[in-house]
């Protein structure tokens, strides 16, 4: 009696709830393959807060043979079978498998603010006005996502949204599109039994994930800041949104502090550079290329080689 | 002294009537013959019209009356005015409830569900059929849970069992989610199990049998009446059309969708209906033929996958999934029974089609069949009875597939869809029998039997033994075994491509039982049952996930005890204790125990009360330990143990019933009201798993379930 892949729904059954979700970031998950640049690459949520204590060991399997470890495994052909182990320092695994397959066109975010109603349907949320906006909306307001493909003629875009566990709640709008609501939404048997506003400000990380059913995956990682007055400056590093200023596009370095699974306590010293020559070597990163934060939020690098580290980023 | 004479005279010449009166049957009204009407020293005896006439010396007189099969009535008659009508009520028949092992059964065990008593045991919801379930060997899955409604006997899986209505095979017994069976209660005659060891006229089951008799129109009175109750509502009709002919129908459908239109998991909510007809005719003593119409169907719409887990792009996305699944079939019988002879046939076409829906892709599985069955029985002798007699079934399957993708989602209720794959096949199963059953002295009986099968043209020689010997007046030890093959279910044969190594021709069974029976003081029914049964070659199948080849074997005991006082109370109780295996490991319905109790009291004049317990082991699902990501389709997948390693909790449920009738001349009326309670710790109708497979935990049935019914019946 296999009934696991079975939706067997009884008429006056009384289901329960889970404590997780599948567009909450909660414990430990894998949460995305892919290989948009030519090499295998894999998302790990740590379930330790928004970074890794320690980098995960990645073990890679293609068509039943081994293949690789780490984060440097050149991609198989498109059709290839690929099997992945995820090993944490403390011995927890997690494992996935992904049909190889080109990724989706490379997108961004386009971002708005909405004002939530009481009416949380789709139809209503479809009626809600949206007001442009660069980062958050404006105080007291949900927030608006739609992937935006950066090639005009890419097919649409199937994106799955996922936000860190407390960090609000998400309802898709579109295929495309979501709302992120800056509360606590219960929801039973469809309908709202409860909301209760996050306290603010407020930053939670989301991840959008492109999939095309057929093995093309591509995602990025946004901040979603809410705030409960003025805005402050923020530096724009991808979807990403860093406490410091940054008042102009280029390369900026700065030095991580107080970097613990939980995340980064403070981005100090903010300095625009030209080159990368400021930032610190590190075992984790490429060399030759701005320091991507999806490196520690994904797990390649681990907080304990990334705290009181100078790094450069990318400031839109 | 004269003149006092002659006043004492004239008084009671004054005083005394004649009366003219009616006797009838009260409800049917019938006029009754032979009834005996007594007032003092008076007496009288109704006509064939039921017509008396009585002198009574004095009025007001009380009179009695009475006559064979009904209860005695007595009323006071105050005027000679107009005639006396007295209605006198049926005498009811034995509380019969289950029946187990009757003596003169020639199969190894037989169970009876009789109509009349069952329908006010608790937990039937005015269906009796639902209590197939309590009959010991049968198991007991939850209410509205996946197995609903499956009927899996001694261990076998439920394909491997028939179910026949007038010697025909019908598809499905129960409506969705075991609601109610498809046969309205009162057009109902009986219902016997065979669980295993069945005799020789019985073939294609390495199960058992479940026979469904209706009931034969009474074409001395009409007879009609409504039920309704929570769920459905529905009618009878029995009318006679001359001395020879009658004709009885039945309808019934639910109506909970003409009130609800659906919720966040249904779309369209379920409905069932059900229709029986049938025609009845006695052309000579002795000669008795019906024709018997079936139909029944269920149909609705639901999401496929848990809205729960969805989000709100994917519900409204979502294709829908709209199942409708009906049969029809036309039933010719008859009976011919002569002093040496008794001939039984029946002749039936049926006509199932299964279909479901979710988008563009579709099922559409159409079965006819044609079945034969004929049974001959020759009084030899007082000692020696030869049974002899045929069946064949033939059918033709198209299972018309259109999948753009298999849906196993939906397995449980739409195979093919499940695994997209479909064909046309024809498939036949068949057989010729002969047993002479020799009586002795003493209550014992040898019945040796031989039956030639044929499932899809591959023979099989089937030898049976049914043995009785007699204890005592009232106790016997009855011994049966015997070899029982059946055809390979068609849809995981032929289309779905069997793993676990060469298709076999067929599933070949060996079967054994020995029962001991008794009574004590002819009130307390003892019977113990050992049985067990081998299987090789059956077909294990899982929803969505094809088929294997594999081999099994079943065994258990089976306790009884009834104790029945008649007509106000009874009591019952069984326990099985049972294992079944398939391919090494627990087989899907393996229940190791079981237990049902039943007390039914008519503790005042037209109340009724009753009470029904069970307890059950809960039925084997396979662990999962875990979840893996399936990052080309951004979801998780299960990791499973080893299949039926686990078990889900033990099931209990408690049935409280308590019906009022009341009857009128012509009418009766019952109301009635059922209550169910299952305990939490008992209550799971299946297990889920958050979206990873990390968390698990089980669905609950409704704790309580309130029904309230009425019928009303001429």
């Amino acid at each position: 009696m296999l009934f696991a892949s079975i939706v067997w729904v009884g008429l006056f059954a009384c289901a329960p709830s889970f404590p997780v979700s599948r567009e909450r970031l909660g414990p430990l998950r894998i949460v995305g393959v892919g290989a948009p640049d030519g090499v295998l690459r894999a998302a790990v949520w740590s379930g330790e807060g928004t970074l890794h204590a320690e980098a995960p060991t990645l073990r890679w399997w293609v068509d039943g043979a081994a293949a690789g470890t780490g984060w440097e495994v050149p991609a198989p052909e498109p059709g290839a079978e690929v099997r992945l182990e995820v090993e944490t320092a403390g011995g927890a695994r997690r494992e996935a498998v992904w049909a190889v397959a080109a990724a989706p066109a490379a997108f961004s975010l386009a971002r708005a603010s909405v004002a939530a109603g009481e009416d949380l349907s789709l139809g209503a949320r479809r009626g809600w006005s949206e007001a442009a906006v660069a980062d958050g909306p404006a105080a007291g307001e949900a927030l608006r996502l739609r992937a935006v493909a950066e090639s005009g003629d890419a097919p649409p875009l199937r994106v799955r949204w996922r936000v860190e566990d407390g960090g609000g709640t998400l309802l898709a709008l579109e295929d495309d599109a979501t709302d992120l609501l800056p509360e606590a939404v219960v929801f039973d048997d469809g309908e709202v039994v409860s909301r209760d506003a996050l306290a603010l400000p407020v930053t939670p990380l989301v991840q959008a994930i492109a999939v095309d059913g057929a093995g093309g995956n591509r995602w990025l990682w946004a901040h979603a800041p809410f705030r409960d007055g003025a805005p402050a400056p923020l530096a724009r590093v991808g979807e990403l949104r860093l406490p410091f200023d940054a008042p102009a596009p280029g390369l900026w370095a700065v030095t991580l502090e107080g970097v613990t699974a939980a995340g980064v306590a403070a981005f100090t010293g903010a300095a625009p550079v030209t080159t990368l020559d400021a930032q610190d070597p590190l075992d984790c990163a490429l060399a030759d290329v701005p320091f991507d934060l999806a490196w520690a939020i994904e797990g390649r690098c681990g907080a304990d080689s990334l705290d009181g580290r100078r790094v450069v980023l990318e400031v839109r | 002294m004269a003149a006092p004479l002659l006043g004492w005279a004239l008084c009671a010449a004054a005083l005394a009537a004649e009366l003219r009166g009616v006797v009838r049957a009260r409800g049917a009204g019938d006029p009754v013959a032979d009834a005996v009407i007594t007032a003092g020293d008076a007496a009288a005896v109704s006509a064939a019209d039921g017509t008396f006439r009585l002198d009574v010396p004095a009025l007001p007189a009380s009179l009695t009356v009475s006559a064979p099969g009904f209860l005695p009535e007595a009323l006071q008659v105050d005027s000679a005015d107009g005639p006396v009508r007295v209605f006198l009520r049926v005498e009811p028949a034995p509380p019969e409830v289950v029946v187990e092992s009757r003596v003169d059964s020639p199969h190894g065990s037989r169970q009876v569900l009789d109509r009349e008593r069952v329908e006010k045991t608790p937990g039937t919801h005015d269906d009796p059929i639902r209590l197939l379930q309590a009959l010991p060997g049968v198991a007991i899955t939850p209410e509205y849970s996946p197995t609903a409604g499956d009927v899996a006997i001694r261990g076998a899986m439920p394909f491997e069992s028939r179910i026949l209505l007038d010697g025909v095979e019908i598809p499905f017994l129960y409506h969705f989610q075991q609601y109610a069976s498809v046969i309205h209660t009162r057009l109902l005659d009986e219902v016997a199990v065979y669980p295993s060891s069945t005799a020789a006229a019985y073939g294609d089951a390495v199960g058992g049998v479940v026979a469904v008799r209706t009931r034969e129109a009474d074409p001395a009175a009409l007879h009609g009446g409504v039920n309704l109750n929570a769920i459905m509502a529905g009618g009878f009709v029995q009318a006679p059309v001359s001395d020879t002919v009658a004709l009885s129908g039945s309808a019934r459908r639910s109506f909970l969708d003409l009130a609800e239109s659906g919720n966040d998991q249904y779309t369209a909510w379920p409905v069932f209906w059900d229709t029986l007809s049938r025609a009845d005719w006695r052309p000579s003593p002795g000669v008795r033929l019906a024709a018997t119409f079936i139909g029944a169907g269920d149909a609705y719409a639901r999401f496929p996958g848990d809205t729960a887990s969805l989000d709100p792009v994917e519900v409204e996305a979502s294709p829908v999934f709209a199942l409708d699944r009906r049969f029809y079939g036309v039933i010719g019988t008859a009976k011919v029974n002569t002093d040496a002879w008794a001939h039984e046939s029946a002749l039936g076409g049926t006509t199932t089609s299964w279909r479901g829906r979710i988008g563009d892709d579709r099922q559409d599985r159409i079965e006819n069949a044609l079945q034969l069955r004929h049974t001959s029985t020759l009084r030899a002798s007082e000692a020696l009875r030869v049974g002899m007699g045929g069946d064949l079934r033939v059918a033709h399957v198209d299972a018309a597939v259109q999948a753009s993708r298999p849906w196993p989602e939906v397995g449980l209720e739409a195979p093919l869809l499940a695994t997209g794959q479909g064909g046309r096949a024809w498939t036949s199963a068949g057989g010729v029998w002969a047993e002479p059953r020799w009586s002795f002295s003493g209550g014992h009986q040898v019945q040796p039997g031989l039956r030639v099968q044929l499932n899809d043209g591959a023979p099989a020689v089937e030898p049976r033994l049914a043995t009785r010997l007699g204890l005592g007046p009232a106790a016997g030890l009855r011994v049966a075994g015997g070899r029982y093959t059946q055809r390979l279910p068609v849809d995981a044969a032929r289309f779905f491509a069997p793993t676990g190594g060469p298709l076999p021709p067929f599933a070949d069974s060996w079967q054994s039982t020995v029962g001991l029976e008794g009574t004590v003081a002819e009130r307390l029914e003892l019977g113990a049952d050992a049985w067990a049964r081998s299987i090789t070659g059956t077909l294990d199948t899982d929803p969505g996930l094809g088929a294997a080849v594999v081999d099994g074997r079943a065994y258990g005991i089976e306790l009884t005890a009834r104790y029945r006082m008649r007509e106000r109370f009874f009591s019952w109780v069984s326990a099985a204790f049972g294992r079944s295996e398939r391919g090494g490991v627990r087989a899907d319905y393996d229940q190791p125990y079981a237990f049902n109790a039943v007390v039914s009291w008519d503790f005042r004049p037209g109340w009724n009360a009753g009470l029904r317990y069970r307890y059950a082991a809960g039925l084997p699902v396979t662990p999962i330990t875990g979840g893996l990501y399936d990052a080309t389709l951004d979801r998780f997948l299960p990791v499973n143990g080893v299949e039926n390693a686990a078990r889900l909790p033990d099931y209990q449920k408690v049935d409280v019933h308590v019906e009022r009738d009341w009857e009128f001349r012509r009418w009766t009326l019952a109301a009635y009201a059922e209550l169910w309670w299952v305990p939490p710790a008992n209550n799971v109708l299946y297990r889920v798993w958050s979206y990873d497979y990390t968390l698990q935990d089980d669905v609950a049935g409704p704790p309580f379930v309130p029904l309230l019914g009425v019928r009303a019946s001429l």
